[in-house]
C-alpha cells in the first residue's frame, strides 16, 4: 500500500465530479473525500446517481454507453481521469461489486481465483481461495464443493462470492452497489456481518437506499437527493450519527424521517 | 356469476375460442404444406418402371403407378415380350452411398454430397473466424466506437442482399482473378468455398453479435471490475460463455446454406462430375444445383434421380436442425442457473 494510506486522507478524492448519460447529467457537482479506514455509506433514493457515482470512481462508467465524466477523482494524489494510473490498476484496487450477484459460469473455485489470475498472481491459488472465502463468510458452506458451479448458490451466497472474488485480487477498498436489495433479512444480515469485518483490512464505500443500514454499518453517510437541475445532488455527508440523530440540513431530515409527500417533494 | 369468470358473455367466449381455433389453424399451415412436399416428393422418388434388358425405358410414379395401371399394362404390352415391369425405389443406400455414373439408372449422390459438405466445411472455415473476430469487436465497441456503427448496420444490410447477387459478383470478380492467375478455376472448388465465405460472412456476423450480446452485462462489468483488460474480458469471459452458442447456430445456418442454389448455379456448378472432388482446382458440384439440373430434364427417370435427390437434400437439413435444436435446448437450460 503507498505511504499516503497512513493518514488514510489521501484515498479517495472527488472534485466536482459530474456523470452524464447522453448529455443529461444524472449526479452533479460531487466533492467529498473518502476514508479507507472507515465504512462509507452513499445514501438517498433511486435515481440520484449513487451508483453511478461509485462506477465513476474507477472508471468502469466508461464502458456504459452514452456516459461522461467531468471533474476528477484523485486515487491516492493521482488523477484517475488523466492516466495517471490504468483503469485495470484502478478498478482492481476499487474492486466493485454490482447489485445483481452475478457469478461467472464456471466452478467457485474459478470464480475467486478468475480475477486473481488475470491480474498474474502468482502465489498459492488453493490458499488464496480459501483465505477469501473465509474472509467473506463463505468457507464454511462451501468448503466440499469448490469444484462445484457456483450457478448452484443461492442469492445470499452468490453476493458473498462476488465479495470472495472482489477480495482475491487484493483491492484496497470494495464499492458495493445495493449489496442486500435482492436480498431476505438473514442474508442481509450475514453480509453485513462480512462488512463489518472487511473493515479492518479493505476500505468499503457502498450505496444503499436504505439509511437504517447506513446506520448499522457506516461510520460515515452521504446523502444524496434530487437537486434543483433534476439530478442527484450530495445534500449532506458527515458522521452517521451526526446525519441519522440530528441531520444539519432540512431535507436530510425530512428524508431520514420519510416526511416527502408527493407535490412537496423535492420542488424544484 | 355462472361459472364462466366475472362479466364475460357467452357470445365473447365464443368469440375467442373461434379466433383461439382459426389460430392454431393457420399456425399449422407450415407442417401441412412441409407435409404436401414431403409427400410429392416421396411419391416422384418411387414409382413403376418399365426396363428392357436392365435399361429402365419408362417410369411412373407412385400415384400414376396405382392409377393407370392399365396403360401402364398397354405400354408394356408394345414394348415386347423383353420388357419387364418392375416397382423401383429411388431412395436407396446405393443411390445415396455410391459415385457418380453416366447412366441414370447407376448414378448415385457420393460425389455430389462430398462436394456439398466440402464447400460447406471450406467455406466455414474461411468465414467463421472472420465473423467471429467481427462480432467481438461489434459487440465491445459498439457502444463507443462509431465505426462499429457503421460495421453493424453495413452488415446487416449486407445480410439482405439477394443470394444471386452474390454469385454475379462472384463470377465478375473471379473471372477477372482467372485471368490474371491462370491456374485460378472459376468453376472449381476452390472458388465455390469462397463464395460460400461470401454468403456465410453476413449471417455468421449477425448470428454472433446476437449470441454474443446474450451474455449477461453483469459478467462483463464483474470481469472489468477485477482489472480485467479489454482481451482479458473478451477471450476468457465472454467469448467462452458464449462460443457453445455460436457453434449450435453455426450449425443451423450451414443447414441453410447447405440448400442455397442459384449462386452456385451463376458461378457455374457442373452438370456432371466424375469423382469426389479430391482439391481445390477439381469443377465441383453441389446438392441443390443438382436437383435443379436433374430436374430440368423432361424424362421420367431423371425428374425422379431430382426427386430422390431433393428427399437427401431435405434430409440432410433437418438433420442439421435438429442437431443445432437440441444443442440450443442443452444450452438454455444450463443457462437457466444463471439468473
Amino acid at each position: 500500500m503507498s505511504s499516503h494510506a497512513a493518514d488514510g486522507r489521501d484515498f479517495l478524492c472527488v472534485r466536482h465530479l459530474t456523470v452524464s448519460y447522453n448529455e443529461t447529467p444524472v449526479v452533479g457537482d460531487v466533492s467529498m473525500d473518502f476514508d479507507n479506514r472507515a465504512v462509507t455509506a452513499l445514501i438517498g433514493p433511486t435515481g440520484t446517481g449513487k451508483t453511478s457515482l461509485l462506477l465513476a470512481l474507477n472508471r468502469l462508467i466508461e464502458l456504459k454507453s452514452g456516459s461522461s465524466v467531468e471533474g476528477s477523482v484523485f486515487f491516492y494524489g493521482e488523477d484517475a481521469y488523466r492516466n495517471e494510473l490504468s483503469p485495470e490498476e484502478l478498478r482492481r484496487r476499487l474492486s466493485f461489486i454490482s447489485s445483481e450477484p452475478t457469478c461467472f459460469p464456471r466452478s467457485i473455485w474459478e470464480n475467486v481465483a478468475w480475477g486473481a489470475r488475470v491480474n498474474g498472481y502468482n502465489g498459492d491459488y488453493d490458499e488464496l481461495v480459501e483465505n477469501c472465502l473465509k474472509r467473506a463468510g463463505l468457507w464454511n458452506e462451501v468448503k466440499g464443493m469448490l469444484r462445484k458451479s457456483a450457478l448452484r448458490l443461492s442469492g445470499g451466497q452468490r453476493q458473498r462470492l462476488c465479495i470472495a472474488r472482489a477480495l482475491a485480487v487484493g483491492p484496497d477498498a470494495l464499492l458495493l452497489d445495493e449489496p442486500t436489495s435482492r436480498l431476505d433479512p438473514i442474508a442481509t444480515g450475514r453480509i453485513e456481518d462480512v462488512l463489518i469485518q472487511l473493515k479492518e483490512d479493505v476500505g468499503v464505500i457502498f450505496a444503499t437506499h436504505d439509511h437504517l443500514q447506513a446506520g448499522r454499518l457506516a461510520e460515515k453517510t452521504a446523502l444524496f437527493l434530487p437537486g434543483a437541475g433534476g439530478y442527484g445532488e450530495l445534500v449532506e455527508y458527515e458522521d452517521t450519527d451526526d446525519i441519522l440523530v440530528n441531520p444539519s440540513d432540512k431535507r436530510t431530515e425530512d428524508y431520514i424521517t420519510g416526511k416527502h409527500s408527493k407535490g412537496t417533494r423535492y420542488s424544484v | 356469476m355462472n361459472g364462466n369468470g366475472p362479466g364475460l358473455s357467452d357470445k365473447r367466449r365464443r368469440r375467442d375460442s373461434f379466433l383461439r381455433m382459426l389460430i392454431i389453424v393457420f399456425s399449422f399451415v407450415p407442417l401441412l404444406v412441409l407435409t404436401f412436399m414431403v409427400l410429392t416428393l416421396a411419391d416422384r422418388s418411387m414409382g413403376t418402371r418399365i426396363s428392357i434388358e436392365g435399361r429402365p425405358v419408362r417410369q411412373w410414379t407412385l400415384l400414376r403407378s396405382v392409377l393407370d395401371r392399365d396403360e401402364i399394362g398397354m405400354e408394356l404390352e408394345n414394348c415386347g415380350s423383353e420388357a419387364i415391369r418392375s416397382f423401383h425405389f429411388g431412395l436407396t443406400p446405393k443411390f445415396v452411398f455410391s459415385g457418380p455414373s453416366a447412366s441414370p439408372e447407376d448414378t448415385g449422390l457420393l460425389a455430389v454430397l462430398a462436394g456439398s459438405f466440402w464447400i460447406l466445411i471450406l467455406g466455414l472455415m474461411i468465414s467463421f473466424p472472420t465473423a467471429l473476430l467481427t462480432a467481438l469487436w461489434i459487440d465491445s465497441s459498439i457502444t463507443v466506437s462509431k465505426s462499429a456503427r457503421i460495421a453493424s448496420a453495413v452488415i446487416n444490410q449486407f445480410m439482405r442482399v439477394p443470394h444471386v447477387l452474390y454469385g454475379i459478383f462472384a463470377l465478375a470478380l473471379f473471372g477477372r482473378l482467372e485471368h490474371s492467375f491462370p491456374g485460378f478455376g472459376v468453376r472449381s472448388v476452390g472458388s465455390a468455398a469462397l463464395l460460400m465465405a461470401l454468403v456465410a460472412l453476413p449471417k455468421l456476423t449477425v448470428m454472433m453479435v446476437r449470441e454474443i450480446d446474450l451474455v449477461l452485462e453483469e459478467i462483463r462489468t464483474a470481469a472489468y471490475a477485477l482489472g480485467a483488460s479489454w482481451s482479458t474480458v473478451v477471450f476468457r469471459q465472454i467469448l467462452p460463455a458464449s462460443i457453445e452458442a455460436v457453434f449450435a447456430e453455426t450449425v443451423r445456418i450451414s443447414a441453410g446454406l447447405l440448400g442455397l442454389a442459384s449462386p452456385f448455379i451463376v458461378l457455374g456448378a457442373s452438370q456432371y462430375v466424375s469423382a469426389a472432388p479430391r482439391g481445390l482446382g477439381d469443377r465441383f458440384i453441389i446438392l441443390p444445383a443438382q436437383v435443379f439440373q436433374w430436374s430440368l430434364r423432361p424424362d421420367e427417370i431423371h425428374r425422379n434421380l431430382a426427386a430422390s435427390s431433393a428427399l437427401v437434400l431435405l434430409l440432410c437439413i433437418l438433420l442439421l436442425n435438429i442437431i443445432s435444436y437440441t444443442w440450443r435446448r442443452r444450452i438454455s437450460r444450463r443457462r437457466e442457473g444463471l439468473r
